[in-house]
């Protein structure tokens, strides 16, 4: 057998053996006491305890099994009633069986029911709270309860009246939703358009509801469309005028009135157009509005005396008042009294000019103004230019004489009346006087504004009311009382005066300069009152005399003015900057406006400081990065940096530096920083940059490009001798300063091969101080290793040439002699043949280094007696 | 062409009145007169310097210029390779010659291009403000006499940036002797001022090298770098190499070809508006010697003592390799107006050559002055009188001559611009 079936065989053979022991168990007599409770699963919830026990099983559970809805719902027939409409929670669930939600035999104190208010899904019932109703307590909505005393969850409508109360009393037939939202009841969220019931606008679009619909939630309004439905109390024409208020007014304002007087009788012109409708409509209690009497305009309540004042009274009465108005302006009138057709009295001149109520005077008693013909044979006839009416200012003066004898109709001034006129023998106005007015001395009496144009006392200006010090103010009061005007006034001119300060006879302070061109009263000021001392003032100050204002604010107050003023020219300062002030103007500070330094006119002496005055010239040009040492590289001569002190840079400008312009080293106009001290940045290397920039100074200086400063001495190789004139480039070949090689031949190879000395140096030797000295090449000095220069041949011994040289036959060439008793190695043979035929070649033997002749004493004389 | 043939004109017929032209320029005559008792030569040459400048030529927006500087010796020399006469620059400028190009011919400097000259032309090329390229070609003068000759020819070009706070500067140049490469080398500088207090500027030559398989050899690098605090201090770093330049075709005696290195710090600390103290150190490598250099100093100036004082007093010392100074030094002098400075000075050094038995004090004396005649007329001169005393019984020659020498140096120089 295959392992796999015996296993599933065995399987079996267990389950079958537990059922029967099953089987066993439950049919056995510990199991009969109660076998109700054995085959039930557990205790009903306390909802369902009357079905417990074994009777009642069947009227839940069906006998072929299982529990019905339909018996659920026999009890619960809510539930049953809302699935069967399909409508609620359980209608959206009534496919489902209750048990599967609502299980029982789990106990009694199981609650079948299991859901959480708070986070109950309200949408699964059909209708989803939304806005407020999410937030509302559900017992605010579902307020009944079942049987068993809890709240019923089910039946309640969705329509807003199940909960909401209708403050409308049923008056409005459309759903609440129409105009109310789930947000809020009222205010912004109520959606009702009322354009669609009643279009609101202009006025109304502001009016509180209320307004029109005073009783709560009663919005239905009959006959709306009319406006004295809601405009009844503002009805102020009382019914008068119908209630087709609409006529007359509009939504956009009450007062904005519409009315065509057009249509009525009498159309509005002119400025009546403009007149308020109660001018003439103004009968008691506003809004009426009678039609007034239009026939005649001084119908009662338009033009009429008593209401508007007609000024005619019933002068013109019967006259039609368009005879001499129009609607355009009540003036003028249409009365010329220059009309052909006048034959009164014509107006001309001024008189044209003038209003007729200025002669057609209304009457003191009815204020009515007659405009009958005056009596115009007169001009003083009452009401024109009499003095009591009109101020005639002669009075009775010129009593019997006709104005116009003076005056004409043109103007009243100037009269005719002339001072002048040779008629005339009175007081000639001459000069200023025939400027001045007639009053000006002609003064009207202060009682009676009579105004006497008599002659007055020309005798002494003050006399009269001309230029006396009471009533016209003379400025002197009584300082010349006893003095004439005219000694020093002129006809000509009140100033200036002839009065000379400068004169011989005054003997008080003359005026100079500006004082010359002043205002006497510039100095001669007036008192309180008013009037003006011409004495002399104290000119020991010029301040103190109260002349001159202190523009210093007293600065200098222990000052005299005239220490830095003249009287030449306040500006003109005799104050020396130089040798006054604690800081001398020097250069272009001499020439400077005092008020470019001296802000404000502060002339208190100010910090020395250069940026003091020039810290705006500092940020424009060094943004203050050049400090506050100004003058270190400015002079007051120039704000040019010409004189700049160049070592503040750190680089000194010596010797030619100091001659030469700042663009030769600074060549972008304008840049003067940044060149950096290295020579080579300005002067070409003829070193071809041997020695680097940064060391030219080490050997040059600026007093000139010659290399003052350097020491040969300091290179290891000290110029001695000979090499002490040498010119550089005699060594340094090339120009080559640096790395030349110390030996002499080096330098000196020329003069080694020069044809001259070559046979000085055929030995190759080119140790050149063998022979020669540095402080005298020549003559070479070579010493002889084996040769002696003894007696004669001292004197020989550095003229090399005595014993080397190529021209001369009996002469050897280098080398020669090595010793001194090598004689013949010089002196043979150019004598030696003809003189020593039978001497031995020992020269010596007979000739020493003292002298060649004669032979020497001691000689063996057979053999200088050969020698000859 | 046409423009630089009249700028030859210009230069030499300015004075001329036939043409209108606004000339200015610069007359310079210089003498050096050097006698010793050490030896019966002397040392005494001229130079004559000649500057010209026109401009507005014949009524044209025109920039003419000429430079020549000759000089010339008047006393014996007996190293014959030296020229009697020598013309350091002679050269005409024409600005804008040709648009934005200036044209220059003659013998002169490149002055971008530090080491090269020639007898012949240069043109340089402003392409704005800021940039510009330079090509130069022509023969080269002598360069062991500055003699004009055709054996020694040159060309090269460069190229530059400079605007005011950096710049750049790369260029190349040759020189051939007998037409083989005698001289060719890269040279490039550069410089930096990020601010008014730090500045720096570095140079490279690269010289080709012959016998290194066509490779270059660094001859000379230059850094260095300044630093300012306000105006009150500064310090400078320099680091240097250097080797001789070699001619490789035409040098017919030795140099060494050995490296040399430097570094060098520089302060100065000003304690007043005129007055600091400075100091340096320099410290010198070489490779041909295990020793090493070094060159220290420290001193005092004044500028402005009193008013028109000046003085300056420092101590230097000197281990160079083989011999040992030291040196003493004070100066002063006055400038009692602006055009007129004069000076005296004097320093006193003593030196040992390889050992102490052999050493030598030098007294110089200078006496200088500069003086601003006039607008047109300046004079500089310096007058040196040394006294060498050598106190070992053997100068380093090992030949002895005298215990004291003394030499006088005058040079003197007239310029007048006009």
């Amino acid at each position: 057998m295959h392992k796999d079936e015996y296993k599933g065989e065995e399987v079996v053979q267990r389950i079958i053996g537990l059922l029967g022991i099953c089987v066993c168990l439950l049919f056995s007599p510990a199991f009969a006491v109660d076998f109700g409770s054995l085959i039930s699963p557990g205790d009903l919830s306390s909802y369902h305890k009357e079905l417990d026990g074994m009777a009642n099983c069947t009227k839940c559970h069906a006998v072929g099994g299982g529990i019905q809805n339909e018996t659920c719902n026999s009890c619960h027939k809510d539930i049953g009633a809302a699935q069967l409409v399909k409508k609620g929670l359980h209608g959206a669930v009534a496919s489902q069986r209750c048990v599967e939600c609502h299980s029982d035999h789990k106990g009694r104190s199981y609650s079948m029911v299991e859901w959480d208010p708070k986070t109950f899904d309200h949408g699964k019932t059909g209708y989803k709270l939304a806005g407020k109703h999410a937030k509302t307590d559900c017992a605010k909505c579902h307020k009944t309860k079942t049987k068993l005393g809890f709240y019923s969850y089910s039946g309640l409508a969705t329509a807003c009246k199940s909960c909401h109360e209708d403050i409308h009393k049923g008056t409005l037939k459309d759903a609440c939703e129409t105009c109310h939202n789930t947000n809020t009841w009222r205010g912004k969220d109520v959606t009702f358009d009322h354009n669609k019931v009643y279009k609101l606008d202009g006025k109304h679009t502001d009016v509180k509801c209320q307004k029109c619909h005073p009783a709560k939630g009663m919005f239905q309004v009959a006959e709306k469309e009319k406006c004295i439905t809601c405009h009844k109390k503002d009805d102020k024409h009382k019914g008068q005028l119908g209630a087709a208020c609409e006529k007359c007014h509009q939504a956009a304002g009450w007062k904005d009135i519409l009315f065509d007087h057009s249509t009525t009788k009498y159309g509005l012109q002119g400025k009546h157009t403009k007149v308020a409708c109660e001018k003439c409509h103004h009968e008691k209690g506003k809004g009426v509005f009678k039609v007034a009497k239009y026939d005649t305009c001084d119908a009662p309540g338009c033009h009429d005396k008593g209401k508007f004042g007609n000024v005619h009274e019933t002068q013109f009465l019967g006259v039609a008042c368009a005879k001499c108005h129009t609607v355009e302006g009540f003036k003028p009138s249409l009365f010329k009294h220059e009309s052909p057709d006048y034959l009164g009295f014509k107006l001309k001149g001024k008189h044209a000019q003038v209003e007729c109520g200025k002669c057609h005077r209304p009457l003191a008693v009815t204020k009515m103004a007659l405009f009958k013909p005056m009596a115009s044979s007169t001009c003083d006839v009452a009401g024109c230019h009499d003095i009591k009416a009109r101020g005639n200012i002669h009075g009775v003066q010129f009593k019997g004489q006709k104005c116009e004898s003076c005056h004409i109709e043109e103007g009243w001034k100037p009269t005719l009346f002339k001072h002048g006129a040779e008629a005339y023998k009175g007081y000639k106005l001459e000069g200023k006087h025939a400027q001045v007015e007639c009053q000006k001395c002609h003064r009207a009496d202060p009682a009676t504004q009579v105004v006497l144009f008599k002659p007055i006392d020309a005798a002494s200006c003050s006399g009269a009311f001309c230029h006396d010090v009471k009533e016209r103010g003379n400025i002197h009061g009584a300082q010349f009382k006893d003095r004439k005007c005219n000694d020093c006034h002129t006809v000509q001119g009140w100033k200036p005066s002839a009065f000379d300060h400068n004169a011989d006879s005054y003997k008080g302070y003359k005026l100079e300069g500006k004082h010359a061109q002043a205002k006497c009263q510039k100095c001669h000021l007036p008192a309180g009152d008013g009037t003006v001392a011409y004495r002399p003032i104290d000119t020991k100050s010029c301040a103190s005399a109260l002349c001159h204002k202190d523009p210093h604010a007293r600065q200098f107050a222990d000052k005299e003015c005239d220490q830095c003023h003249t009287p030449k020219a306040w500006k003109e300062l005799t104050f020396n900057h130089v040798t006054q002030a604690r800081f001398p103007l020097e250069g272009k500070h001499v020439s400077t406006q005092c008020e470019k330094c001296h802000i404000g006119k502060v002339w208190k002496p100010l910090k020395e400081d250069c940026l003091a005055c020039h810290a705006k010239d500092d940020d424009k040009a060094h943004k203050g990065k050049m400090g506050a040492k100004c003058e270190q590289c400015h002079t007051a001569q120039t704000w040019e940096p010409k004189s700049f002190f160049h070592e503040v840079t750190g680089f000194a400008l010596e010797g030619a530096h100091t001659q030469i312009t700042c663009n030769k080293c600074h060549k972008t106009k304008g840049v003067f920083t940044g060149q950096g001290p290295e020579c080579v940045k300005c002067h070409t290397d003829a070193h071809q940059n041997q020695f680097g920039p940064a060391t030219c100074a080490d050997c040059h200086t600026a007093k000139n490009w010659f290399p003052e400063r350097f020491r040969h001495s300091q290179t290891g190789f000290r110029l001695e001798g000979g090499h002490r004139a040498a010119k550089c480039e005699s060594c340094h070949v090339g120009r080559a300063y640096r790395s030349v090689t110390q030996d002499c031949y080096t330098c000196h190879a020329a003069q080694y091969a020069a044809p001259a000395a070559a046979i000085y140096h055929t030995s190759g030797n080119k140790s050149c101080l063998d022979c020669h000295k540095v402080y005298s090449w020549t003559p070479a000095v070579f010493t002889h290793a084996t040769m002696t220069f003894s007696g004669a041949h001292a004197a020989i011994k550095t003229t090399c040439a005595k014993c080397h040289n190529s021209t001369t036959p009996l002469t050897l060439k280098w080398p020669g002699a090595t010793a001194e008793s090598q004689c013949a190695t010089c002196h043979y043979p150019a004598t030696y043949n003809t003189k020593h035929t039978n001497c031995p070649t020992d020269c010596a033997l007979c000739h020493n280094t003292s002298a060649w002749s004669p032979i020497a004493t001691g000689v063996d004389s057979t053999v200088a007696g050969s020698c000859n | 062409m046409k423009k630089l043939i009249a700028s030859l004109i210009a230069a030499s017929l300015a004075s001329v009145p036939a043409y209108a032209v606004d000339l200015h320029g610069r007359v310079s005559e210089a003498v050096f007169y050097l006698t010793d008792d050490a030896t019966v030569q002397n040392y005494n040459f001229t130079r004559t310097r000649l500057a010209l400048e026109a401009t507005n030529f014949d009524g044209e927006d025109n920039t003419f210029r000429f430079d020549g500087s000759y000089r010339t010796k008047s006393s014996y020399d007996y190293n014959t390779r030296t020229p009697d006469t020598r013309i350091d620059v002679m050269n005409v400028e024409m600005l804008k010659a040709f648009t934005d190009t200036d044209v220059t011919i003659g013998r002169q400097y490149i002055e971008s291009l530090v080491g090269a000259r020639v007898d012949g032309a240069l043109l340089n090329l402003h392409l704005d403000a800021a940039k510009g390229a330079g090509f130069f070609g022509g023969t080269a003068p002598d360069p062991y006499n500055d003699d004009l000759t055709s054996a020694f020819t040159t060309y090269g070009a460069y190229g530059y940036w400079k605007e005011k706070d950096g710049g750049v500067t790369a260029g190349y140049a040759t020189s051939l002797y007998k037409g083989k490469e005698d001289l060719a080398y890269l040279f490039g500088s550069a410089y930096l001022t990020p601010d008014d207090e730090l500045s720096m500027y570095g140079s490279v030559r690269l010289d080709h090298n012959i016998t290194a398989q066509n490779g270059y050899d660094i001859t000379n690098l230059l850094l260095t770098a300044n630093y300012r605090w306000g105006w009150e201090a500064r310090v400078n770093l320099t680091l240097n190499q250097y080797r001789g330049l070699w001619m490789q075709e035409s040098m017919d005696y030795n140099v060494t070809h050995e490296m040399q290195r430097s570094a060098r710090v520089y302060a100065d600390y000003s304690l007043s508006r005129s007055s600091k103290v400075y100091g340096q150190f320099d410290y010198r490598t070489r490779d041909s010697d295990d020793k090493s250099a070094s060159l220290y100093g420290i001193g005092y100036r004044d500028s402005e003592l009193w008013g028109a004082l000046f003085y300056n007093v420092g101590y230097r010392g000197i281990n160079y390799f083989t011999s040992k100074s030291w040196q003493v030094y004070v100066s002063g002098g006055a400038q009692p107006r602006d055009d007129l400075t004069a000076e005296l000075g004097v320093s006193y050094l003593n030196n040992t050559q390889d050992k102490p038995e052999n050493s030598m004090t030098q007294m110089v004396y200078t006496a200088s002055a500069n003086w601003l005649v006039s607008k047109s007329l300046y004079f500089n001169g310096v007058v040196e009188y040394s006294t060498e005393k050598f106190l070992s019984v053997d100068s380093v020659y090992l030949a002895k001559y005298k215990d004291e020498y003394k030499s006088t140096a005058i040079w003197a120089n007239l310029d007048y611009r006009f």
